[in-house]
């Protein structure tokens, strides 16, 4: 039996990319079903009424539709168009004008509906965001994060990013998203959100600062004791595998009983409920993650390294700058980008034992059945989480050695 | 000049390096072998003070080492290290400009030294922008002996630099050492587990033993007249008669005085070479002849003959 | 053997618990004297039990399939194309906090246990996919040319050699998912769902710490019972 390897042995396939014109065929699909059948917005005489929704042309009127859909015809001709090398950044660009666009396209038709008072609510009358517009947003933003991530210079692909999150900052700014109920959600709350927001930060960069003594420790150790602090790891492992919420609750029993036999821990503003066993919790999960970045930092130079860059003549000073720091640095940023991450994210749960943070939106909003504040409230820790995850990525780009396979 | 003078190292219990003293006069090119373990490496960081003597000292150039600036003093010496030791981070030319990026030598004078140098250790210069990890174990031992040549350096210790090469290539790298030796007149310390490398490129053979210094002589001295049975074996045991073959040349032994008929062999070769002939051959004389076009004639009993 | 393993002794200790938390009620007066009721009694502690595990097991066998499925479409030749686009997506979508992800599922499906079941499935399918990925691209090229060579077929090459040599990485993809579903699930006790969540959120909304004991302790040796579970499946898989 004879079998043609060229047939089936795709590995030796150049990296040919056939599937471009197929991910545009879907987007325009996607988005051309969504906007025929779903909400774009939709619009409720007050809080507690059920919305009724409106499909795009209903709520924008044909010229903001007609700009929307050719918008993401002309993204997906880019894609269908022969490739050329600019063409991950004219999609990047586009998508990002698409987002822009119905963004803006949301909050002027809250400002109409709300101004007709639709729906005989008068001032009262919410305009919420629709399925439709979440799904046109989705996938508009899964575009512009596939073809930045095509963009070789790391530089232009920052600039881009940094660019729709200005120009998505400029449309709030602007006043022009104000009739949305978020924004209206947003513009009650300000203050108890920027709070929440400083809380929650403070709460991730608490118990991070916490944890890196213990965590640098741990990870000298290991990091001396070679394979066999296997252990060790297994160890701290089983706290990560603790339910989150478990590890915050758990915490709460001893923590009571330590503050109430150690009036000294009280006077300082220690309670077993609170930021106190928050940040203890916070710091526990990052262990893990911390003393085995510094573990594989510290062996990340290769002891010989070491001694030719001193038999070269080179100073503590230079051998430091020149040779240990350039290849510990992406490892331990590498680390702060999965800890931050992990960690804005578990915070949330900080709310639940009365820390604060942006959970309190989340959770009230959860015991409210007020969407919006659960949406503010998930939509500002996903933002929190997601810009980390940029700003750090950039500085891995920047870090990481040539030379590092 | 290399002096070492009592030098003593000890690590715990273990004495690596034993009360050495020996002299490396400037220009010479010494063979330090001895078997696994026996202070070597020990003995070529405490030269450029990459570990400082419990006793005994070492003098370079008449000055002790111990006295001198520790970072100048190893900017002027070459060191090739046993497990190669490349910068992960750093391309194939960035790392020969190691030490005289150090010595901040303009770009230019740089970029001329690296294009010399890959030359010199028989790589492209393709390799040039190369990471180490994209390098063979052997390309990677070139580039570590190219870093520790790149700033002409008055001495050069090379520990097994050529260990990781294949035979032909090895022998190449040998002869561009002698080359680059014959030029610059560097002083050499080689730590070689090859004896046919140490006999070929050593002037000078020392021979260390559980961190003592057993032996040092020229080749065909410690091959004529070993120490003890330790270095005996070392050089062959029974065979060793034929390694000193290697010591002397055909035109050491020739009598230029008459020839005969055949194919000569050249008077720089090697006596190995010529009783290699020979066998091929089946005789027992061949002719000889020399750079300046003299003719002789060599047999066996001369080859043999002390 | 396997009975001399921690899995079945925290297993064991899991079950004895879960079926006994009643009997145990003595030792919570005693711990907590002021409470009227020592014990959870919204549901018993067997039902959270299941629920929370057929919760979880059941969002993590469907984001396996669909998981190792989408990374090996996108590395067959027709999906290739797209194999840097999941890649790109997985590794955005790993930073979306399970909480955020959950509390915006209810404004979708309303409260219950379906939110929970949809954040769970979608959450945990990134860990899938992306320890799919590595894994198959972990297969020695060589080796797949070597399958190639001797006359696989793609299916059989797919079957007999990339996936049982991606076996460890993806299996280390599955247990990440469904440990971060087994403590998702938890957290969905606060949209609704009943898991043995419910016991800790009741008990820390209404003052009880007893509860919140009760359900920490069982959600912790549950968790770290399926981890054990999975080291134990780990350490069978035939060593390459
Ligand atoms: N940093 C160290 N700490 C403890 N002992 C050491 C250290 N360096 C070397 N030694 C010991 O000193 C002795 C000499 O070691 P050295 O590396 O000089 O041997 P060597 O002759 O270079 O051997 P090889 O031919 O295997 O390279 C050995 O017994 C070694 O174990
Ligand atoms: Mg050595």
């Amino acid at each position: 039996m004879t079998h043609s390897t060229a047939q089936d042995g795709s590995l030796a396939l150049p990296r040919a990319r056939p599937g471009a014109p197929a991910l545009a065929a879907a987007f325009i699909l996607a988005l051309c079903a969504v906007a025929g059948l779903a909400g774009f917005v939709s619009v409720a005489p007050n809080r507690l009424a059920s919305g009724q929704p409106l499909p795009l042309w209903v709520a924008s009127g044909p010229a903001v539709t007609f700009a929307l859909v050719a918008l993401a015809g002309l993204i997906a001709g880019l894609a269908l168009a022969p490739r050329r090398p600019d063409r991950p950044l004219l999609v990047a660009l586009a998508s990002a004008m698409l987002v822009l666009g119905l963004v803006a396209a949301t909050g002027e038709a809250a400002t109409r509906l709300v101004a007709e008072g639709a729906s005989g609510g008068g001032r009262l009358t919410r305009v919420s965001l629709g399925p439709a517009f979440w799904i046109w947003l989705v996938v508009a933003l899964l575009v512009f994060a596939d073809a930045t991530g095509r963009i070789a210079a790391l530089k232009l692909r920052f600039l881009l990013v940094l660019g729709l999150a200005a120009g998505l900052g400029g449309l709030a700014a602007s006043g022009r998203l104000a009739d949305l109920s978020l924004a209206r959600e947003f513009a009650v709350n300000r203050d108890i959100f920027v709070e929440a927001v400083a809380t929650h930060l403070g709460l991730t960069f608490g118990g991070l600062l916490l944890a890196l003594p213990a965590g640098i420790a741990i990870g000298a150790y290991a990091a001396a004791r070679g394979r066999r602090a296997g252990a060790l790891f297994a160890g701290l492992n089983l706290i990560q595998t603790i339910p989150s919420i478990a590890l915050f609750a758990l915490l709460i029993g001893p923590l009571t009983a330590l503050t109430a036999a150690l009036p000294a821990l009280r006077a300082l503003g220690l309670a077993g409920i609170g930021a106190f066993p928050a940040l203890i919790a916070l710091a526990l999960y990052a262990l893990l993650p911390v003393a085995r970045a510094v573990a594989a930092a510290l062996t990340a130079v290769p002891p010989a390294t070491l001694e030719a860059g001193r038999a070269m003549g080179m100073t503590r000073t230079q051998l430091a700058r020149e040779v240990t720091l350039p290849l510990a640095l992406p490892i331990l940023l590498e680390m702060a980008r999965v800890v931050l991450v992990q960690l804005i994210g578990l915070t949330v749960l900080a709310a639940l034992i009365g820390a604060g943070g942006l959970g309190t939106f989340i959770f009230r909003g959860l015991g409210q059945t007020a969407a919006d504040l659960v949406l503010l409230g998930a939509l500002a820790t996903i933002a929190l989480a997601l810009a980390a995850h940029l700003a750090l990525g950039l500085l891995i780009g920047l870090a990481r050695p040539q030379g590092a396979a | 000049m290399i002096r070492l003078d009592h030098l003593t190292k000890r690590y715990g219990a273990t004495v690596a390096v034993d009360d050495v003293s020996l002299d490396i006069p400037a220009g010479a090119i010494c063979a330090l072998v001895g078997p696994s373990g026996a202070g070597k490496s020990t003995l070529l960081r405490l030269i450029n003070r990459l570990i400082e003597p419990d006793g005994g000292c070492v003098q370079i150039g008449g000055a002790e080492a111990g006295t001198l600036p520790v970072v100048a003093l190893r900017r002027r010496i070459g060191y090739v290290i046993q497990s190669v030791g490349l910068f992960p981070h750093w391309s194939v030319a960035r790392n020969i400009a190691t030490v005289p990026r150090l010595l901040g030598w303009e770009t230019a004078r740089i970029e001329r030294r690296i294009d010399q140098l890959l030359d010199l250790v028989g790589l492209p210069p393709s390799l040039a922008t190369r990471y180490p990890h994209e390098l063979s174990g052997g390309q990677q031992q070139r580039v570590g002996v190219a870093r520790a040549l790149a700033a002409e350096p008055e001495l050069l210790l090379m520990d097994e630099p050529f260990g990781a090469v294949d035979p032909v290539t090895r022998r190449t790298l040998q002869d561009a050492l002698l080359e680059i030796q014959a030029r610059t007149g560097t002083t050499i310390i080689l730590v070689t587990h090859d004896v046919d490398e140490a006999v070929r490129l050593g002037t000078v053979i020392a021979f260390l033993s559980h961190g003592r210094l057993v032996q040092a002589a020229s080749p065909a001295e410690m091959l004529r007249a070993p120490a003890s049975a330790e270095v005996a074996a070392f050089f062959g045991g029974p065979r060793l008669g034929l390694r000193l073959l290697q010591t002397a040349s055909a035109g050491e032994r020739a009598d230029f005085a008459r020839t005969i008929a055949g194919e000569p062999v050249e008077a720089e070769a090697m006596l190995d070479e010529v009783v290699a002939r020979m066998a091929a051959a089946g005789v027992t004389s061949l002719p000889v002849k020399d750079g300046q076009g003299r003719r002789g004639v060599i047999s066996l009993d001369d080859v043999v003959a002390r | 053997m396997l009975l001399a393993r921690p899995a079945a002794w925290v297993g064991a200790l899991f079950l004895g618990l879960t079926f006994g938390m009643d009997r145990l009620a003595p030792l919570f007066s005693w711990l907590y004297p002021d409470l009227d009721r020592p014990v959870y009694t919204r549901a018993g502690f067997p039902e959270l039990a299941l629920s929370h595990a057929l919760l979880a097991g059941s969002a993590s066998l469907v984001a396996t399939l669909i998981g190792i499925g989408a990374a090996v479409l996108a590395t067959r030749r027709a999906g290739r194309a797209f194999a840097p686009s999941l890649q790109a997506l997985t590794s955005i979508a790993q930073t979306f906090p399970p909480v955020a992800v959950l509390a915006l599922a209810v404004p979708a499906t309303g409260y219950g246990a379906l939110p929970t079941l949809i954040a769970l499935i979608l959450y945990g399918l990134m860990p899938v996919t992306s320890a799919t990925l590595a894994g198959l691209a972990s297969v020695p090229a060589a080796l797949r040319e070597a399958a190639d060579g001797s006359g696989f077929s793609p299916v059989a090459r797919l079957w007999q050699v990339e996936l049982p040599l991606a076996a460890p990485l993806i299996l280390a993809g599955v247990r990440t998912s469904t440990i971060i579903g087994i403590g998702t699930a938890t957290i969905g006790s606060t949209v609704g769902a009943l898991t043995l969540g419910s016991p800790i959120i009741d008990g820390l909304s209404g003052s009880n710490p007893a509860y919140v004991l009760q359900g920490t302790v069982l959600v912790a040796l549950f968790a770290i019972f399926v981890d054990l579970l999975f080291g134990e499946i780990e350490r069978r898989l035939p060593r390459l």
